[in-house]
């Protein structure tokens, strides 16, 4: 029996990680009853997987409008985003993107 | 030219949004991807919309992974309601990605690290629908009017003045019970037992002296359009600030159902010009008996 001040410290989570903060791993989805050191690096999904990258992606290419297109309006971006903006995300970015307290968001699909 | 509108999130609000963008586009072909329970009221009033219901994060991904379209408009959430976009949109290259930024909680903004950056990279143009949140003020944010899926018909039914709109959550539906209880004359619109199920409730609200309702987007919104008044109870969301946009549209804001009732009934009660006619005053005086 796990005390109950005891907080799981494993990783958890779909993209993002996050303190798992159960207060007993029996029964747990994420790490098969503490049997899987660290839940958020197993984790796999639907298309991708932890080997998953993007080298073929060119961040040259991506923002902009069809400027050809004269009805598009011009949202040419600045100096943080829009054409020519820095795209240097990737999944392994989820790292980075993970929040640190410990409210749960992105975990609820019914959510508004 | 195709474009996918990715409208999770529970609710009205979402698919609301997305339904009145893509009737705003045609004739260009718009689809939407949804998780509302809402969907096939939608697709029944507008049988030309295309909507795809997902029922998880991993179908989320897989379709806009998957998708043709030239454009993708994400509303609300910028990685998506589950974080699944996230991987998902580099993988779109050049094509363009828009973001409808309704007002998102900032403990979410704050939560969720590095999420303005990511906004900055990755969308072409964020779209601020009559309000926004914390990336309102990118250089490639742009304000418009608040949107509403159309504008109201007359409709053959007997008018209210009071039209009670329960939208939110089942277990927010007591309180407009209560509401609908203590006012038996007002029309009741919401997903009840017998209550007016209709979408949009544009059609009721149009006609109404006084709303009594939520203070999500689309009943806002819908009041805003309309001119109608609205009594709003704020209900706690969890990326939705309903009393902020309360307070910027005005709203009166209640809690309880009495103060609610209370606060419709002054509405609806006649201008004061017309409970004390000076003519019947004078009238009075000239009939009095002579002194």
């Amino acid at each position: 029996m796990i005390p109950g001040p005891w907080k799981c410290p494993k990783r958890v989570g779909f993209l993002f990680p996050r303190p798992c903060e159960r207060p007993t791993p029996i029964g747990c989805p994420d790490c098969n009853n503490g049997t899987i050191d660290d839940p958020y690096r197993r984790r796999t999904r639907s298309g991708y997987s932890d080997n998953d990258d993007f080298d073929g992606y060119d961040s040259s290419e991506i923002g902009g409008w069809d400027d050809s297109d004269s009805t598009a309006p011009a949202f040419a971006g600045g100096d943080s985003g829009g054409a020519g903006a820095s795209m240097d995300f990737s999944e392994a970015d989820g790292e980075s993107l993970g929040g640190s307290d410990s409210k749960d968001f992105e975990d609820d699909l019914s959510a508004s | 030219m195709k474009i996918l509108i990715y409208a999770l999130g529970g609710g009205w609000g979402h698919l609301t949004r997305a339904a009145a963008l893509a009737r705003a586009l045609r004739p260009v072909e718009a689809s939407i991807l949804a998780n509302s329970p809402y969907c096939a009221v939608v697709r029944e009033a507008m049988p030309w919309l295309a909507i795809e219901s997902v029922s998880s994060r991993e179908e989320a991904a897989a379709c806009v992974a998957g998708s043709t379209a030239d454009v993708l408009v994400v509303d609300t959430f910028p990685r998506g309601l589950g974080g699944e976009l996230a991987a998902v949109l580099p993988e779109w290259g050049t094509r363009k990605r828009i973001l409808i930024h309704r007002d998102l909680s900032p403990e979410y903004v704050r939560w969720a690290t590095g999420i303005r950056e990511f906004v900055a990279a990755q969308y072409d143009c964020v779209l601020c629908p009559g309000e926004a949140g914390a990336f309102g003020d990118l250089p490639h944010a742009r304000m418009t009017a608040g949107w509403i899926v159309r504008g109201p018909v007359e409709i053959d039914a007997p008018a209210s003045p009071v039209v009670i709109c329960a939208g939110g959550n089942p277990d927010e539906l007591g309180w407009y019970e209560e509401v609908a209880r203590l006012l038996p004359d007002a029309a009741c619109v919401g997903d009840a037992p017998g209550w007016i199920r209709v979408w949009p409730a544009i059609d009721w609200i149009a006609r109404a002296r006084v709303v009594i309702g939520g203070a999500g987007y689309n009943t806002v919104n819908e009041c805003l359009a309309t001119g109608t008044p609205l009594i709003a109870r704020a209900w706690a969301r969890k990326y939705d600030r309903q009393r902020e946009r309360a307070e910027r549209a005005g709203a009166t804001i209640v809690e309880t159902p009495a103060e609610a009732v209370r606060a419709a009934r002054e509405v609806c009660k006649p201008p004061a010009a017309l409970s004390s006619n000076g003519a019947v005053e004078a009238a009075k005086w000239i009939l009095a008996p002579s002194s």
